[in-house]
């Protein structure tokens, strides 16, 4: 493979794999592109806030759909519980040592943002950004 | 002089595979072409591909 990097330092920390991107509610695979350090895990924790908990033959148990938490007329209390919900599904992925997420809903446009604060085992943190509504899930920002 | 034929199955010349056994010997296949096997977590791509299809050809 011509685009394989190099196995050398922390790039390589967490393996190679496809790299995937966001489309709106679908997972794409990035033809051609590899995926290396943080970047594998960012994207796998992704994947795993799009994936519905069963529909993942490989990982029965893992999975949360986000889009399920948008609905019209969402409370708060139903708001401060979704952050609790997606902690506790980001460190199932044994990569990771903590977290920390806060949602907030905009009621006028019904979009849910995330903001996620991941500290890996091995490397440094890095924040996600998401934007998500009832059928869609966009990466605003991805930051080491 | 009359021979004996014991009833032959196709049950009993066909050994089940079951999905684990498919999806080991998939990876195999896929280390020894120099994949990264063993760094594929969940929701890797690659591991989620592998095992679809696991599941896919192995018949119950």
């Amino acid at each position: 493979m011509s685009n394989t990097p190099s196995t050398t330092s922390s790039a390589n920390i967490y393996g190679v794999c496809m790299a995937t991107t966001v489309n709106g509610g679908s997972i794409d695979i990035a033809p051609g592109v590899l995926a290396t350090g943080n970047d594998v895990l960012a994207q796998s924790l992704v994947r795993r806030q799009m994936t519905p908990q069963g529909s993942d033959p490989s990982a029965p148990n893992d999975g949360i759909d986000v889009r399920q938490f948008v609905s019209a007329g969402l409370t708060q209390a139903q708001i401060n519980k979704i952050p609790g919900q997606i902690q506790a599904q980001l460190l199932r992925d044994q990569r990771v040592s903590a977290v920390s997420v806060t949602a907030a809903f905009n009621q006028a446009t019904n979009v849910l943002t995330l903001t996620e604060l991941i500290q890996p085992v091995l490397t440094g943190p890095f924040s996600l950004t998401l934007a998500v509504t009832q059928v869609t899930v966009t990466l605003l920002q991805s930051q080491q | 002089m009359s021979t004996q034929l014991s009833a032959v199955t196709l049950a009993s010349l066909i050994t089940p595979v079951t999905v684990s056994a498919e999806l080991a010997a998939e990876l195999t296949i896929a280390a020894s072409v120099g994949m990264p096997t063993t760094a594929w977590q969940t929701f890797t791509p690659e591991l989620s591909i592998l095992t679809i299809n696991a599941n896919v050809v192995v018949v119950p």
